[in-house]
C-alpha cells in the first residue's frame, strides 16, 4: 500500500479532506519524531511502541581497498508491535 | 529522556502544532493508526507512510524448541509480525542533533585515524587468522571423507601401470616380430642361394661324380648343403625364441592385466599355438585386439566400481516408505478398471487394500534411517522436511550432530538423525 492509498483511507475514516489529512499526518509525524529525537519512546495504544535505538559504531573492512573504516554510531527508529496488534494480525 | 510518550500527549502536540480541536486531533490520530492496523490485518503486505517509514507484514516460521524445565520437545508455532523500516529522512532527522556533537568528535577523530590505522594493520592478522582457522579443519575433514575414494582413484594409476607394462611388452613384441621377419627373409634368401648352388653344382656334380667318384663331391655337397641347413635351423630357433618371448610376454600380461578378467583369460588360453608363418600375423593381431578389449573392459569395470561407491549413499537414502502406498493405489486403479473382468478377485484385492492403508503410518518410524549422507544441493532444512515432514526438526538435527557450520554442511557428510 502506497502513501497515497493510505492517506485516502485515513481521510475516509476520519471524515476529513485530503489536504487536512496531509497536514495533520505530517504534524503527527513531527510530534512523534520530536519525541523520539529527545530520547523518549512513543507508545500508541493498540498499535505499538516507537523507540530510538542506538547503533554502536563499528569497523568495516573494504576488501577491494583493503582498508578498515569506521561506521559512526547512529540512532535509528525501532518499532515493536503491540500484543493487541499481534493478535489481530494472527486471528484468521 | 527515556520517558514514555502516550497517545494522549501526541494528540496534545497535534493540537499545539496545527490548532485543530482536541477532538479532531484525537479522531485523526486514532484513524491514522487504525488504518495501518486494519490494512495489515486485512492482508496488505506493506503500508508505506511518508515521513515515517514502511510497515511490513512478516511471517515467522514455526520452529522446534525444548521446554527448559522438562526437556520436552515443543513446536513454537509460526506467526506474523509487523516489521518497521524507518525512512532514511527519519534516521537523518534523528541523527541531526548527534551530528552536531559528532562534528566536534570527528575533528578529534580525524587526528585519530592516523593513529588508528597503525593498529588496524596489526588487527588484520588476527582477523585473517580467525577466518583461516576453520578452513584447515574443514579441508582435513574433507580429506578424511574422500580417503576411501582416493584409494579407488589410485586404481586407475595401477591401470596406467598396466598400460605402461603393456606398451613395453608391445615394443618388445614388435622387435621380436621384426627379428622374425628378418630371419624369414634370411631363410628365403638362403633357400634361393641353396637352389642356385644346387643348380650350379648339379652339372659339375654329375661331371665330378662321373670323373672323380663320390668322395670329394660328397664332401662339397655336404658343405654346400650344411650351410643352408644351418641357416634355416637358426631361423627356426629364432622363430621359436620369438614365440617363447611372445608367450612369456603374453603370460606376464595375462597375469597383470587379466587377473581380474576371467573371461578373456579363458579366450587367451584357447588361442591357437601353431607356429606357422601365416598364423604369425593373425595370432599377433588377435592378441593385440584381445589385449585392448581386456584393458577397455578393465577400465570400464574400475570406473563402474567408483560409480557404484559413489552411488551407495544414494541407495541408502530413499528408504522412505512412500512409494508403497502409491503403488497400491495404482493397483487399485487398475483393479477398478478390470472390475467387470473378474469381480471375485477384485473383492479379495480390495479387502487386502483396506487392510493395508493403515500400515504405512505404522511403518514410517522404523523405516526412517538413522543417518543421512549429504548430497549436493541439500540443506539440513531439506533433510528435516524429508524425514520428519517439517522444517522444525532442524534444531534437533543440529543438536545431535557436530557441525562446523550448520548452514554449510559439506557434501558427503554423514548426518545423524535423531
Amino acid at each position: 500500500m502506497t502513501n497515497k492509498e493510505f492517506m485516502e483511507k485515513v481521510s475516509q475514516k476520519a471524515h476529513l479532506e485530503m489536504e487536512e489529512v496531509k497536514n495533520l499526518s505530517s504534524a503527527l509525524m513531527e510530534a512523534v519524531l520530536e519525541g523520539i529525537a529527545d530520547g523518549n519512546s512513543v507508545a500508541i495504544q493498540g498499535f505499538g511502541v516507537f523507540e530510538p535505538r542506538e547503533k554502536a559504531s563499528r569497523k568495516i573492512y573494504n576488501p577491494t581497498t583493503k582498508t578498515y573504516m569506521v561506521v559512526p554510531s547512529k540512532t535509528t527508529l525501532s518499532y515493536k508491535m503491540s500484543a493487541v496488534l499481534k493478535e489481530r494480525i494472527n486471528m484468521e | 529522556m527515556n520517558e514514555k510518550i502516550s497517545f494522549q500527549s501526541i494528540s496534545d502536540a497535534l493540537v499545539r502544532k496545527t490548532g485543530v480541536s482536541k477532538k479532531a486531533a484525537d479522531t485523526f490520530s486514532k484513524a491514522f493508526f487504525d488504518t495501518i492496523v486494519e490494512s495489515l490485518s486485512r492482508g496488505e503486505d506493506s503500508v508505506k507512510v511518508k515521513g515515517l517509514g514502511t510497515f511490513k507484514l512478516v511471517t515467522v516460521e514455526s520452529r522446534e524448541s525444548v521446554n527448559v524445565s522438562n526437556g520436552e520437545r515443543i513446536v513454537i508455532p509460526g506467526y506474523k509480525k509487523v516489521s518497521f523500516t524507518p525512512e532514511d529522512a527519519v534516521v537523518e532527522f534523528l541523527n541531526k542533533g548527534k551530528e552536531m556533537e559528532k562534528a566536534e568528535e570527528s575533528i578529534a577523530e580525524e587526528i585519530l585515524p592516523a593513529q588508528e590505522e597503525a593498529p588496524v594493520v596489526e588487527e588484520k592478522d588476527p582477523v585473517n587468522e580467525l577466518i583461516q582457522v576453520p578452513e584447515p579443519t574443514h579441508v582435513e575433514e574433507k580429506q578424511d571423507e574422500f580417503a576411501g575414494i582416493d584409494l579407488l582413484i589410485s586404481t586407475p594409476e595401477s591401470v596406467e601401470e598396466v598400460r605402461m607394462q603393456y606398451e613395453d611388452a608391445k615394443e618388445k613384441m614388435e622387435t621380436a616380430v621384426e627379428e622374425a621377419r628378418k630371419a624369414n627373409a634370411e631363410k628365403v634368401r638362403l633357400e634361393k642361394l641353396l637352389e642356385r648352388l644346387e643348380k650350379n653344382m648339379q652339372p659339375e656334380l654329375e661331371a665330378m661324380g662321373t670323373v672323380a667318384g663320390n668322395g670329394t663331391t660328397h664332401l662339397e655337397e655336404v658343405k654346400n648343403e650344411e650351410e643352408p641347413k644351418v641357416a634355416p635351423l637358426a631361423v627356426q630357433d629364432k622363430k621359436e625364441e620369438t614365440e617363447t618371448v611372445e608367450q612369456d610376454i603374453a603370460e606376464s600380461k595375462r597375469q597383470e592385466a587379466f587377473n581380474r578378467v576371467v573371461n578373456s583369460e579363458g579366450k587367451a588360453e584357447e588361442k591357437p599355438r601353431k607356429g606357422g608363418k601365416g598364423f604369425m600375423r593373425f595370432w599377433l593381431v588377435t592378441f593385440i585386439v584381445l589385449l585392448l578389449a581386456a584393458i577397455v573392459f578393465f577400465l570400464y569395470k574400475t570406473f563402474r566400481n567408483i560409480e557404484a561407491v559413489e552411488k551407495v549413499p544414494a541407495i541408502e537414502q530413499p528408504a522412505k516408505p512412500k512409494p508403497a502406498p502409491k503403488a497400491k493405489k495404482e493397483t487399485k486403479n487398475t483393479a477398478d478398471g478390470t472390475k467387470s473382468a473378474s469381480g471375485v478377485k477384485n473383492d479379495s484385492v480390495k479387502a487386502d487394500e483396506k487392510q493395508h492403508p493403515q500400515q504405512p503410518a505404522v511403518e514410517e518410524k522404523p523405516a526412517r534411517p538413522t543417518t543421512h549422507v549429504m548430497r549436493r544441493g541439500e540443506s539440513l532444512t531439506r533433510i528435516s522436511q524429508l524425514y520428519y515432514g517439517t522444517k522444525d526438526s532442524v534444531r534437533a538435527i543440529i543438536r545431535v550432530n557436530t557441525f562446523n557450520d550448520p548452514n554449510n554442511v559439506p557434501v558427503g557428510a554423514v548426518v545423524k538423525l535423531p
